[in-house]
C-alpha cells in the first residue's frame, strides 16, 4: 500500500515523458508476430474453442510423452495449453488410454508421489509420474509430469482441497486436455504429498514437476510464443508457434525486442496504468483477457463491456528500470461474442481484476507479437533469465 | 495508521487460552476470536494493525503467504485478503462461506487465473499463477459504512 503509493508520483512522470514521446518508445501496433517460422524447435500452436467448446484466447499445442522405461511407448495428446505463468506439463488421466502407464515418482520410502497443483481459479490433485516429453523436435528426458485426476490418487486430502474452488480434475472443469507451463521459472512450487497407509502428508519431493524446456538438451533456455495479429472483430481460430530456445538457432534471435527482466521470486514486473504502478503485474498466455483495474469501465460477464471501443496505454517496467509506453483496446465483450459466435480470439477483450493489486497483459496482448520468455537463471544473447522480452 | 508490536505477547496469550477453550471459528463473518484461531490454524505471526475505521490482523505464514483479516469495530471479521507463493487454507479463512465459495458458478469463458464469486452476500477474488497468489473475499454488509472495499487487498 504504502509502496503504491510512493511510486504513483513516478508513474505520472513516466506515462508523461512516455506518450510525450521524451522516453521510451510507443509500441501502439504490436510489430512482429505471426511469422511462420520452421525448425526442429517449432511446434504449431492453434487458439480455438478447446475441448469443451468454450475457451477463447487459449492457445494449445500437441505432446507426446513416452515411457522412460519403454521409450517406444508413447501417447500424444493434442489441446495441451500453452501457459507462461505456469511451469511444467500435467495431462488429465482421461484423456491418457488406460493401458498407457508410466512409471510413478517415489519418495525416499518407495511411495508414490502426488501433487496438489493450484491455479487462481481452482485446485488439480493427481499422481506424478516419470516421462520423456515430446514436443517438436525437442525432448525432455525422464522428467516428472503431473497425471490429473488418475485413479489411483483418490480423493485429495483437506488440505489440497482448502486451496481452491473446486477440483479440476477432468477435461471438463479444467477447460483442456492438459497444460504445459512453460514460465520463467523451472520448478513449480507447488505441494507433493505421499499417502502411505491411505494418510497423506507433505513431502519434498525429489524434483518438482517443472518447466520441461529446461531439460531439453538443447534451447533450453526459453521460449517465444508468436501469434499472428487478429481483426478486431475476433476471429475463429488462430495458428502460430512456439518456438524454443532464445539465440539458439537461426529462428529464434531477439532481434530488436526489448528485454524487461522479472522478479526473480515472483516472475513479475510493474505496469503502469492511469497513473498507478503495479508492481506484481504479469504477462500470461494462459489468461484470456487483458486484465486491468478500472471501476470506470462497465462490466458484463465477468469481462469489460464498454459503450465503445477503448484505445488505452499502459507502461511496462522491468525490474532492470527498462520502460515503455504500450497502446491496446478494449472492446465491449458482449458484443464481440454475439457478433462471432464462433469467434476465439480476440485481441480486444478486456476484463476487471477487481481485487485491483496487478495488471495482467493475457493472450490479447500477445497477438501481433513475438513474446520471449526467459528462464530464471538461464543465459541468452540478452543476459540472463527471467525475463520477458517483445 | 499506527502499528502495535508490542501486542503480540498479549495475543500469544489469548491463543494459548482459545486453544483450549473454543473451537476453531470461522474467520470471515466470525468474530475477532476466530482471527486467533485462524492464526494458531495457520502456524502464522500475527500483526495487528489499526486505522480508524477497523483493525487489520495480519497473519504471516511459513510459507511466505500473508493473510490479513479486516475487523470491525465490533469485532466483527468483515472482509479477509491473501497474497504470497501460496494459496492459504481457504476453508479455515472463509469459514462457513467456504462451501458458498466451492459451489459458486462457473464462468462461461474460463481461465486459470481468474475467479470470482459477486453474490450478494458474498464476494470473493481470487487470481494469480504459481508463485504468486492473491486474493480477498468480504461480506458487503458487514463492510462498515466509511470503508471502500478497493481498501481491502
Amino acid at each position: 500500500m504504502r509502496r503504491l503509493i510512493a511510486l504513483a508520483p513516478i508513474s505520472v512522470l513516466m506515462m508523461i515523458a512516455a506518450c510525450g514521446g521524451g522516453g521510451g518508445s510507443s509500441d501502439l501496433g504490436g510489430g512482429g508476430g505471426g511469422g511462420s517460422p520452421s525448425g526442429s524447435n517449432v511446434a504449431p500452436v492453434t487458439v480455438d474453442a478447446g475441448p469443451n467448446g468454450n475457451s477463447v484466447n487459449t492457445p494449445f499445442v500437441s505432446v507426446t510423452v513416452c515411457s522412460p522405461s519403454s521409450p517406444g511407448t508413447c501417447e500424444t495428446v493434442d489441446h495441451i495449453e500453452v501457459d507462461t505463468g505456469s511451469f511444467g506439463l500435467r495431462i488429465i488421466a482421461s484423456v491418457l488410454p488406460s493401458t498407457f502407464v508410466l512409471p510413478a515418482q517415489e519418495d525416499a520410502s518407495n511411495d508414490a508421489i502426488y501433487e496438489c497443483a493450484v491455479f487462481g481459479d481452482g485446485y488439480s490433485w493427481g499422481s506424478v509420474h516419470m516421462a520423456n516429453v515430446q514436443i517438436a523436435g525437442e525432448t525432455a528426458s525422464n522428467i516428472p509430469v503431473q497425471i490429473i485426476g488418475d485413479a489411483a490418487s483418490g480423493t485429495p486430502p483437506s488440505s489440497c482441497s482448502s486451496m481452491g474452488s473446486v477440483n479440476e480434475n477432468s477435461v471438463g472443469t479444467f477447460g483442456a486436455n492438459g497444460i504445459i507451463g512453460v514460465g520463467p521459472f523451472v520448478g513449480d512450487g507447488q505441494i507433493y504429498y505421499s499417502c502411505p497407509g491411505g494418510v497423506c502428508g507433505e513431502i519434498s519431493p525429489p524434483a518438482q514437476v517443472a518447466n520441461p524446456v529446461a531439460s531439453f538438451a538443447a534451447d533450453n533456455n526459453g521460449v517465444i510464443l508468436e501469434l499472428p495479429a487478429v481483426p478486431s472483430d475476433g476471429s475463429a481460430t488462430v495458428t502460430g508457434s512456439l518456438v524454443f530456445g532464445i539465440g539458439t538457432e537461426s529462428n529464434n534471435g531477439l532481434s530488436t525486442a526489448t528485454i524487461y527482466t522479472l522478479d526473480a521470486n515472483t516472475g513479475t514486473l510493474t505496469i503502469t496504468y492511469n497513473s498507478t504502478a503495479y508492481d506484481m503485474s504479469f504477462l500470461d498466455s494462459g489468461s484470456n483477457a487483458i486484465y486491468l483495474v478500472d471501476n470506470s469501465i462497465p462490466q458484463c460477464s465477468g469481462f469489460y463491456c464498454p459503450a465503445s471501443t477503448l484505445a488505452l496505454m499502459a507502461t511496462i517496467t522491468g525490474a532492470n528500470g527498462t520502460s515503455n509506453t504500450v497502446g491496446f483496446n478494449i472492446a465491449n465483450a458482449e458484443a464481440l461474442f454475439s457478433a462471432d459466435p464462433s469467434g476465439t480470439a480476440f485481441n480486444n477483450l478486456g476484463a476487471p481484476n477487481t481485487f485491483g493489486t496487478f495488471i495482467d497483459f493475457g493472450l490479447p496482448f500477445f497477438y501481433g507479437r513475438n513474446i520471449y520468455t526467459a528462464i530464471d537463471g538461464a543465459a541468452t544473447p540478452g543476459g540472463t533469465g527471467p525475463y520477458v522480452a517483445f | 495508521m499506527k502499528t502495535i508490536r508490542s501486542r503480540r505477547w498479549a495475543f500469544g496469550v489469548a491463543v494459548l487460552i482459545q486453544a483450549v477453550s473454543l473451537p476453531a471459528l470461522a474467520a470471515l463473518g466470525g468474530d475477532l476470536n476466530s482471527v486467533q484461531a485462524d492464526q494458531l490454524h495457520m502456524k502464522g505471526m500475527l500483526r495487528t494493525t489499526v486505522a480508524s475505521a477497523y483493525t487489520v490482523h495480519e497473519i504471516q505464514t511459513p510459507s511466505g503467504t500473508a493473510v490479513r483479516e479486516y475487523v470491525t469495530p465490533a469485532g466483527k471479521v468483515f472482509a479477509v485478503a491473501w497474497s504470497g507463493p501460496r494459496m492459504p487454507d481457504l476453508r479455515q479463512t472463509l469459514g462457513a462461506y467456504f462451501g458458498e465459495y466451492t459451489q459458486a458458478p462457473r464462468p462461461l469463458h474460463p481461465d486459470h487465473a481468474h475467479f470470482e464469486v459477486a453474490d450478494s452476500g458474498f464476494v470473493l477474488q481470487s487470481a494469480g499463477h504459481m508463485r504468486a497468489y492473491s486474493g480477498r473475499a468480504y461480506i458487503p454488509q458487514l463492510v462498515p459504512q466509511n470503508v471502500a472495499v478497493t481498501d481491502i487487498k
